[in-house]
């Protein structure tokens, strides 16, 4: 799908980037010592912490990624917001307040506070940078597939323009800037996503043939499969032969003119020996890179198309038609008891080495799609086989416990100024995140019923939803969705910055470095992980941004969670014991991901069957694995005088 | 009897505010773990209706978001705030 480009929304999206660079050119005055770099002085409101906390933490793996995929799948993509909330509750009511006391600018500070080892600070600096890298994958992406339809730009461009823009708030103003930007985010983002909820439910929910373009998607038949294979017309027109990966059992093809290229495709649904014919859409890649949609060159331009707008309700519940405005439960009652046409994709491969992706019509009752088990992810629950089971829970235990490990995030906790404050921050930041988590299904299922969805990328879900509405909020959630990606970026730059300039170079390394030039290198360091992220994120192009977020949440919920927890809840923890567990924990997980099915799948082309990890998700057994190393560790190299951490156990 | 001002000595309220904060944890860990059984291995019961026509799924999956938002400012109205508790003395 082609979008066209609103100047409207080139207009917001260049305010809002020239908004946050002005502001962090004007807060950077404030932020010269390595206390304002790092830290924001400690002096940030606790009110403003928390919505920062959400302009952080609300990643486009939340606003496009979950959006996206309870839009093309219903309530699985809602999984993750669950998930996503309930590691908040490991952060306030275990890791917050020790955080903030025990700490100063970074994650190794906190862990190192009672040891002062140059082995922790090693061990927690390389932990920050590869679970930040991690997550700034998805974040790059996910910018690259905003710029696309908001300025015409390709992927790369966007990826390079978020990176410039986060590298020029981060090295100017540091944490004071970073958290500035987070909050204007958080609040817009929070704000404007319930404008969009109250405007799906005004508009309630009607019955369509097809999508906004006005197309009503054609059903043939039913007609014997006998009658089928013979057949050499249909509804007068010509059927295009077999072969070449084509098979009439699954589709076909009617030339829309008796000379032209051009066709209709089919699906084939069978059922009890009568045949259904529905409309799809097809599109080839051949393998000098052109496209072609139904045989017909892609494009908006004459004898061009393009791929159709998807997502709309094919029956509501007793024959209505239209609903009218809805309330919140309602909403949830009517989509229950109504079919949404969603949509699957095969790829057929063709003699030349060419593809063509079908897209086809999947009307499905809204029961099964507000019940969990839909998406691929997902769907392995309801197989019934143990290890499916296991897959679920470990992904639902990493997304519960990594939460609370992000460096981004735990680096938040030392710009205020004690931990009581540190605290409130946190409530703020969990009623205004699960206030926008509950917004994501009304998002989603909204979008999914709109007929705007881009049946190729899912990530467009809500800015598309919004431009449904009005064209004026799609302008406006573009610009917010790009300054989400600003956000978060920003504050997983920083992080990284911190861990090079701070626990690496001065604590491991041990160099002399005054307040000034620890600033410095951090914003040098700032610029190489901004350069880095950049190339990740162009090179990473294809991969689901939802997806890497659950590798990130692994990773940093098996690196650093166990030690911060046995740290503060185990008097027998030590310096070795924490060394131990970081390195197994980060290692373990990294080398899972690498190993897993859907990365030799996605990344290496491989097949899923020769993985030599047994999960895709590695925390049911990583996470596990670090809180038993840190305890033999620990118990291996207990002290002889048994003064292990008295400050940390009151 | 004398009156003894309530003790927020640091250590005091570090202690009071770490038990508190376990239990709250832990009453969302059982509603989560639950949650997250219960998809695992007898998915069809997230199909059943309880109320108001809605799966309980859904009225679930809401009710942990809430229940997150609820215990969180429970949290918040009981915990106890050091006289001490500022960063030069606390760290």
């Amino acid at each position: 799908m082609i979008h066209e480009v609103s100047p409207l929304a080139v207009t917001l999206f260049f305010a809002f980037v020239a908004g946050t660079v002005g502001l962090s050119f004007y807060l950077g005055r404030k932020a010269t010592s390595s206390e304002g770099y790092f830290a924001a002085h400690g002096q940030i409101p606790w009110a403003v912490n928390g919505i920062a906390f959400a302009g952080d933490y609300l990643s486009a793996a939340s606003f496009l990624g979950i959006c996206g995929m309870i839009a093309a799948y219903g309530y699985d993509g809602f999984l993750y917001s669950i998930g996503y909330l309930a590691g908040w509750i490991v952060a306030l009511f275990v890791i917050a307040e020790p955080m903030k006391r025990m700490g100063k600018f970074t994650f190794a500070d906190a862990l190192d506070s009672t040891f002062d080892s140059r082995g922790i600070k090693l061990v927690a600096g390389i932990s920050t940078l590869v679970v930040s890298i991690f997550y700034l994958i998805p974040q790059m992406v996910g910018a690259g597939a905003l710029i696309q339809p908001l300025l015409g730009l390709p992927h790369w461009a966007g990826v390079v323009i978020v990176g410039c823009v986060v590298m020029v708030i981060v090295v100017t103003a540091g944490m004071v800037s970073t958290t500035w930007v987070q909050f204007l985010k958080g609040s817009l983002l929070v704000i404007f996503s319930l404008v969009l909820a109250v405007m799906v439910l005004n508009r309630g929910l009607n019955v369509r043939g097809g999508g906004v373009d006005g197309h009503d998607y054609t059903t043939l038949g039913p007609i014997s499969a006998s009658e089928l294979a013979t057949a050499t017309e249909l509804d007068g027109r010509k059927l295009l032969p077999d072969g070449d990966g084509w098979d009439r059992s699954k589709w076909v093809r009617l030339a829309d003119a008796p000379d032209s290229s051009s066709f209709t495709l089919f699906s084939v649904v069978t059922d009890d020996g009568q045949v259904i014919l529905r409309e799809a859409q097809a599109l080839t890649k051949r393998n000098d890179g052109s496209k072609f949609v139904d045989g017909s060159p892609m494009g908006g331009g004459e004898g061009e198309r393009l791929l159709r707008p998807v997502g709309h309700v094919s029956k509501l519940p007793d024959g209505e038609t239209e609903t009218g405005p809805v309330g919140p439960i309602e909403f949830f009652r009517i989509v229950q008891d109504s079919e949404i046409v969603l949509w699957g994709n095969e790829v057929i491969k063709h003699e030349d080495g060419s593809s063509t992706t079908a897209y086809f019509q999947k009307p499905t009752e809204g029961s099964r799609i507000l019940r969990p088990g839909e998406h691929p992810i997902f769907s392995g629950i309801r197989s019934g086989k143990t290890k499916d089971r296991i897959e679920f829970i470990s992904l639902m235990l990493a997304l519960f416990c990594g939460t609370a490990s992000l460096p981004h995030i735990l680096i938040r906790y030392y710009t205020v100024k004690d931990a009581a404050a540190a605290r409130k921050s946190t409530i703020v930041g969990i009623a205004s995140i699960g206030f926008f988590y509950v917004l994501t299904l009304y998002l989603g299922l909204g979008a999914m019923t709109s007929g705007t969805l881009d049946i190729q990328d899912t990530n467009m879900a809500a800015p598309l939803l919004a431009k449904s509405l009005s064209p004026a909020l799609f302008a406006i959630i573009s610009a917010i969705a790009f300054t989400t990606v600003l956000g978060t970026v920003s504050g997983l730059i920083l992080a990284s910055s911190g861990a090079v300039a701070h626990d690496l170079l001065v604590g491991f390394f041990g160099m002399k470095l005054s307040g000034n030039q620890q600033v410095r290198i951090a914003k040098m360091a700032a610029v190489v992980v901004g350069a880095i992220a950049i190339v990740l994120g162009i090179a990473f192009q294809k991969m689901n941004v939802t997806f890497l977020v659950g590798w990130a949440f692994s990773i940093a919920a098996s690196a650093n969670l166990p030690s911060l927890v046995m740290l503060l809840f185990w008097k027998g923890t030590t310096r070795q014991g924490i060394i131990a567990s970081v390195f197994v924990g980060m290692t373990s997980s990294l080398l899972w991901v690498l190993l897993s099915g859907d990365t030799f799948q996605k990344v290496y082309g491989l097949p899923a069957e020769s993985a030599l990890a047994p999960l895709s998700q590695p925390g049911i057994v990583t996470i596990p694995l670090a809180f038993l190393t840190l305890i033999v560790v620990s118990l291996m190299t207990k002290p002889t005088h048994p003064t292990a951490i008295p400050s940390l156990h009151p | 009897m004398a009156f003894s001002p309530p003790d927020t000595s640091a250590a005091y309220t570090q202690r009071y505010n770490s038990k508190l904060g376990l239990r709250l944890f832990f009453v969302y860990l059982a509603l989560y773990a639950a949650f997250v059984l219960i998809n695992a291995f007898e998915p069809s019961w997230m199909e059943w209706r309880p109320w108001g026509g809605v799966n309980l799924a859904l009225l679930y999956g809401f009710g942990l978001i809430l229940a997150a938002i609820a215990l969180a400012f429970v949290y918040g109205f009981l915990a106890k705030v050091a006289s001490t508790d500022h960063p030069e003395a606390s760290r």
